[in-house]
């Protein structure tokens, strides 16, 4: 067809684009012009014989080029004029039945048959842009493009038809979409043995592209969910389109692309990244289709987000995720969990989301839950188990309440963790404020060498010619505005800190965790305020098992009586003892003491749910009562002003017979089990491990949620003798950290070089980071254009590149992000310094830190002293927020928030 | 070197308890706010958190109308150390506080300083109580006791006066340069009328950051209730 590329073709093309319709538009001129083309197109036509079929065929279509351009000449000329001309062009094409003689003429030319529809699929395309309302419902449009649109129902056009066709669907889409009522002009009746059907044939041949890669294939699934977002307003279409196999389509198309993925990662990778998934094709034909499935979930009608789920569930999770995940092969689990958790990354809690995470959390295979395989891999340090670590990483980034309950809630519930007089004071401040403190204290001793000196050694180090930590560009030499040499010059007694930009290290940077800390527990607040329950309380076990929940539900009502002032009752009656007042008014006050009496009974009632539990202080409320005694001094009717609440008496649970025999992981679970069995052998560990572990263990100890943070987070709760808390496990870490390096010479010259490793690394990570996330950002905008599906929601990556761009300062956060693909910008400096490296290990390299146990653990003493700086900033921050009785409090979250 | 060392940690120490202090301080500010203390506003100085600027408006009572500032100042080793200071900077007459410095006697209702015992909110509540109760047993302005037991006409008279100079010198320029004095304007609604209805509207907390559930109210068990 290659004399369909002719030149005068194109021109005409670009001859319709160029035209400027302010001076070329001549309404009479056009007009006759668009008549006499058609006129002699008709010609042709009329005459047409088999033998000269292709030099017609060349002519109609000539002729159809210009009245597609005359067409299009008009309707901007239209527009230009708001629509005051009048479309005579148009008025004569459809009152000539023009498009139906080109269609029935089309159906004879034999081999040029395809030729001459694409350039009826052109000339539709042109009319629906310019025209869409006033051509979709006329008879002599409509008729001949269901015929044309009715002929490719059994027979895959060849692909340059194809995308056309898909274009011309999209558009009527579109259209549609804005005047739904024409929606029933494009249900046909189709006959088979079952008798006849309405077929919705927009839908139908969409589907056939729908899986198909680039423009194509995303302009069908455009068109696609713009369907099923008619769907939810037009029961018939949802009828048709579930009647049309649309579902099984979408589910086994994903379930294929899931089958052609690679069976197993590169090692380095532990969590995927947009890198990878851009540079991992199938990768990203999955994600695409994965995306498009949950989209139609999300705005479909129910009828058909239920059969979809249903399908993906019975036709994907179960038979081809989970035994994907269940195959023998750590590469192959490793890429499988990879693969999961970058599909609970992409699902919407309104698309696949449930769905998922139902499978994993109760499918069983062989009588056992996906997750209790997937937790069981956490072991170890291989590949497998870090990429297990990301997936959990990324099943508590979900902020989901069932995810949590079945990770970890649901084994504290009961509190058989705690020894029994410590279960009525986990949402008690003071233990948090305390272990703030004492979290710093666990500081090893190597760790006292004062930073300064680390940067003194670091600058004798550039005078003697090795910039380790030189990693700036020219142009941002210029730190604070001190031409500094070194990132580190920020140190945490300064309290300006310049946290934008990228060479300041925010290593020892106390106040940076402080920040990050409030900014984890906000954001985390408010994401927990849909849940259904605070997990600030011990549920007796009874209570659990009949579902009632006293203890939870009495904190709601808090707010009933709340609005009263307990202080009004203290005015009306300090007001009362002075009668000779001239300025009072009557009204007011038998008013308040009016709403008194009401609440007075609530607000008691409240005291004595909010303040049952916690320190000594809280005992004493305000009392309501106003019957003073006017002889009585100010002074000590004060006090007496305030009732002592009896501390709460609930009754204790004798502990749990079973508590003695039982292991730690049956009481807390598994995650926290083998998280706090990482965390004990820290300092044996490889830096990316540490990295990761640490950093589940503060995302959950910044839960808003007592139960599972008084256990990670407070030194002095008392627990069963045979569940280690985090914070005596580290402790056990410090005594064992401080002997090894007792009488170690050159600890302080390990120490030096660990922090400047620790820095180089998170200095790195920042870089790569900056570009990674440009490159995401020039990814999702491509995503955008292509697919409207994405527009509007976020990128699929929202949750790997968190949008975050106040602080990152959390050291998990510093010192993870290993897998980035993207490599440092080698700058003219860097290249030296990667040049000195490869001469011999150096300690800027993980190699040097591998050389022997002693020094692995003074590496890894320098990042635990990080941690607990991260430690202690989230206790104090849990204090503040447990130190007020309604401290979910909007204003709390926005007071704090800003 | 370990001398160094020691230092070291020393000076990290007291950073460390900096921190400690302004948490402490911020949670006592909390507590406060929860309190719902009535024509109450205080805020800590700009420059020192153990400096707060206060002011209280009394909205019934003998001293109704009355708008008199003062400074809250807390001991240097808060909480461990005296009791915090409550002095009023305005002209105030009453039993109860000092007519040289202002100073509002709590010796009485807080001997010591009790850091279980004792918030801060106890003591704003206690400077909302003597404006309802004069009948002070230790009272720091004698002549001002005496006439309210006794000269009831003239204690009034002294009262009224102290209010309405305290309303006059609501606009006066701020003693200081802090950041976080509170200064009062006379309303205007080209500049407050659009705060004023922020305040007035409930808050909306973004919907797209939520994280969701399944679950059952009070059932603690995952996905027990249906789909939307």
């Amino acid at each position: 067809m290659s004399w369909f590329r002719n030149t005068s073709l194109s021109l005409a093309r670009q001859l319709s684009r160029s035209l400027d319709p302010r001076h070329d538009y001549e309404p009479q001129a056009c007009y006759s012009s668009f008549c006499k083309h058609w006129q002699q197109a008709h010609d042709i036509i009329l005459k047409s014989q088999p033998q000269h079929l292709h030099d017609d065929v060349l002519g109609v279509v000539n002729h159809l080029e210009q009245l597609a351009t005359l067409l299009v000449l008009e309707a901007r000329a239209r527009e230009i004029n708001h629509l005051s001309n009048p479309a005579a062009c148009l008025e004569y094409l459809l009152s000539e039945n023009l498009l139906d003689k080109l269609y029935e003429w089309a159906i004879c030319t034999g081999k040029y048959e395809n030729a001459v529809r694409l350039e009826q699929l052109r000339l539709f395309g042109s009319l629906i842009s310019h025209y869409s309302t006033q051509v979709i419902a006329a008879e002599p449009f409509l008729r001949p493009l269901l015929k044309l649109l009715s002929s490719f129902r059994n027979q895959l056009p060849p692909p340059n038809l194809e995308s056309q066709l898909v274009a011309v669907l999209n558009q009527l889409c579109v259209v549609l979409m804005q005047n739904m009522k024409f929606i029933d002009l494009f249900f046909l009746m189709t006959h088979t043995q079952n008798g006849s059907q309405a077929e919705f044939i927009i839908g139908r041949l969409l589907l056939s592209s729908v899986h198909r890669e680039g423009a194509t294939g995303s302009a069908a699934r455009d068109a696609l969910l713009l369907c099923a977002k008619m769907s939810a307003r037009c029961a018939p279409l949802a009828h048709c389109l579930l009647a049309g196999n649309a579902c099984p389509v979408l589910a086994t198309g994903l379930s294929g692309l899931y089958s052609l993925l690679p069976r197993t990662l590169d090692d380095s990778i532990h969590r995927l990244t947009p890198d990878d998934v851009n540079q991992i094709h199938k990768l990203t034909l999955f994600v695409d289709s994965l995306e498009f499935c949950n989209a139609v979930a999300q705005v479909a009608h129910p009828s058909i987000k239920k059969h979809l789920l249903d399908l993906l569930y019975q036709g994907f999770l179960v038979p081809v995720l989970g035994p994907a995940l269940l195959q023998s092969g750590g590469g192959e689990q490793a890429a499988a969990a990879a693969y999961l958790e970058l599909l609970l990354r992409c699902g919407e809690r309104a698309g696949l989301l449930r769905a998922v995470l139902h499978f994993l959390f109760t499918y069983q295979y062989d009588g056992l839950k996906v997750i209790d395989v997937l937790l069981a891999r956490l072991e170890g340090n291989s590949q497998l188990s870090l990429v297990t670590l990301s997936l959990m990483e990324t099943l508590i980034d979900l902020n989901c309440e069932d995810v949590m309950i079945e990770l970890v809630y649901k084994y504290l519930l009961n509190g058989q963790h705690l020894a029994p007089s410590y279960r009525h004071k986990i949402s008690d401040p003071e233990p948090y404020r305390e272990s703030a403190m004492a979290f710093l204290a666990l500081s090893p001793k190597c760790c006292s060498r004062p930073i300064e000196k680390t940067k003194e050694w670091v600058d004798e180090l550039a005078m003697s010619g090795r910039r380790v930590l030189d990693l700036r560009r020219d142009d941002d030499r210029r730190v604070n505005g001190v031409n500094g040499d070194i990132a580190m010059s920020n140190l945490v007694h300064e309290v300006n800190f310049d946290y934008g930009n990228p060479n300041e290290t925010l290593y020892s940077n106390y106040h940076a965790y402080v920040c990050d800390a409030r900014f984890e527990l906000v954001s985390r607040t408010i994401a927990c305020v849909n849940w259904t329950a605070k997990y600030d309380v011990v549920v007796s076990k009874r209570e659990a098992n009949n579902n009632s929940t006293k203890e939870m539900k009495e904190i709601e009502p808090q707010s009933s009586g709340r609005e009263q002032d307990s202080l009004v009752s203290v005015c009306t009656s300090g007001y009362d003892t002075l009668k000779t007042s001239e300025t009072s008014e009557k009204e007011p006050h038998s008013l308040t003491s009016l709403n008194e009496e009401k609440t007075g009974e609530s607000k008691e009632h409240d005291s004595l749910n909010s303040f049952g539990e916690s320190s000594g202080y809280d005992s004493l409320r305000f009392r309501n009562e106003d019957n003073e005694d006017s002889d009585t001094y100010a002074e000590e009717s004060f006090w007496k002003s305030f009732v002592k609440v009896p501390p709460s008496v609930m009754d204790d649970e004798a502990p749990s017979v079973r508590s003695w025999r039982v292991s730690a992981e049956s009481i807390i679970g598994p995650l926290l089990t083998i998280l706090l069995r990482k965390a004990a052998t820290l300092l044996e560990s490889d830096v990316t491990e540490i990295c990761r572990v640490s950093s589940i263990l503060c995302k959950l100890a910044s839960l808003p949620t007592p139960l599972l943070s008084s256990l990670l987070l407070c030194s002095t709760t008392t627990l069963q003798y045979n569940i280690p808390s985090l914070f005596q496990i580290l402790s056990r870490l410090k005594e064992e950290v401080d002997i090894v390096t007792e009488d170690l010479e050159n600890i302080d010259d390990l120490v030096d070089k660990a922090r400047v490793f620790l820095i180089q690394r998170e200095m790195a990570l920042v870089k790569s980071r900056v570009q990674t996330n440009e490159d995401s950002r020039t990814a999702s905008r491509s995503q955008r254009t292509r697919s409207p599906a994405a527009r509007g929601e976020e990128s699929p990556f929202r949750r790997v590149e968190s949008k975050r761009r106040s602080l990152s300062t959390s050291f998990s956060n510093m010192f993870n992000r290993k897998t980035q693909a993207s490599p440092p910008q080698q700058s003219p400096q860097n290249v030296h310094y990667i040049q000195s490296r490869v001469q011999k290990p150096t300690f800027t390299q993980e190699a040097y830190w591998n050389q022997s146990a002693t020094v692995r653990s003074v590496l890894n003493a320098v990042l635990l002293d990080e941690w607990l700086k991260e430690l202690s900033a989230l206790a104090h921050e849990h204090a503040l927020r447990l130190s007020a009785d309604l401290y979910e409090d909007e204003s709390y979250v926005r007071s704090v928030a800003l | 070197m370990n001398e160094q060392n020691n230092s070291n940690s020393k000076e990290m120490n007291e950073l460390y308890s900096v921190f400690h202090q302004e948490y402490i301080i911020m949670a006592e500010y909390r507590m406060l706010q929860t309190e719902n203390l009535q024509g109450i506003y205080v805020i800590p100085s700009y420059e020192n958190s153990l400096l707060w600027y206060g002011v209280i408006f009394v909205r019934s009572g003998i001293y109704e109308g009355g708008v008199f500032r003062f400074t809250l100042t807390l001991p240097e080793k808060f909480p461990d150390d005296k009791v915090p200071v409550l002095t009023f900077t305005s002209q105030l007459y009453h039993p109860a506080v000092d007519a040289n410095n202002g100073a509002l006697n709590l010796n009485e209702v807080f001997p010591q300083w009790d850091k279980k015992q004792n918030r801060i909110w106890q003591i704003l509540k206690y400077t909302h109580w003597i404006f309802h109760n004069l009948n002070m047993k230790a009272p720091a302005n004698i002549e001002a006791s005496l006439n309210f037991k006794t000269n009831k006409k003239q204690f009034m008279e002294k009262v009224k006066e102290c209010v309405t100079s305290s309303i006059n010198r609501i606009y006066d320029d701020p003693p200081t340069e802090d950041k976080h004095y509170i200064t009062f304007k006379p309303y205007d609604p080209s500049i407050h009328e659009t705060a004023k209805n922020i305040m007035l509207k409930a808050p909306t907390l973004n919907e797209n950051s939520h994280g969701f559930s399944w679950v059952h109210q009070g059932s603690f068990e995952s996905f027990s209730k249906e789909e939307m």
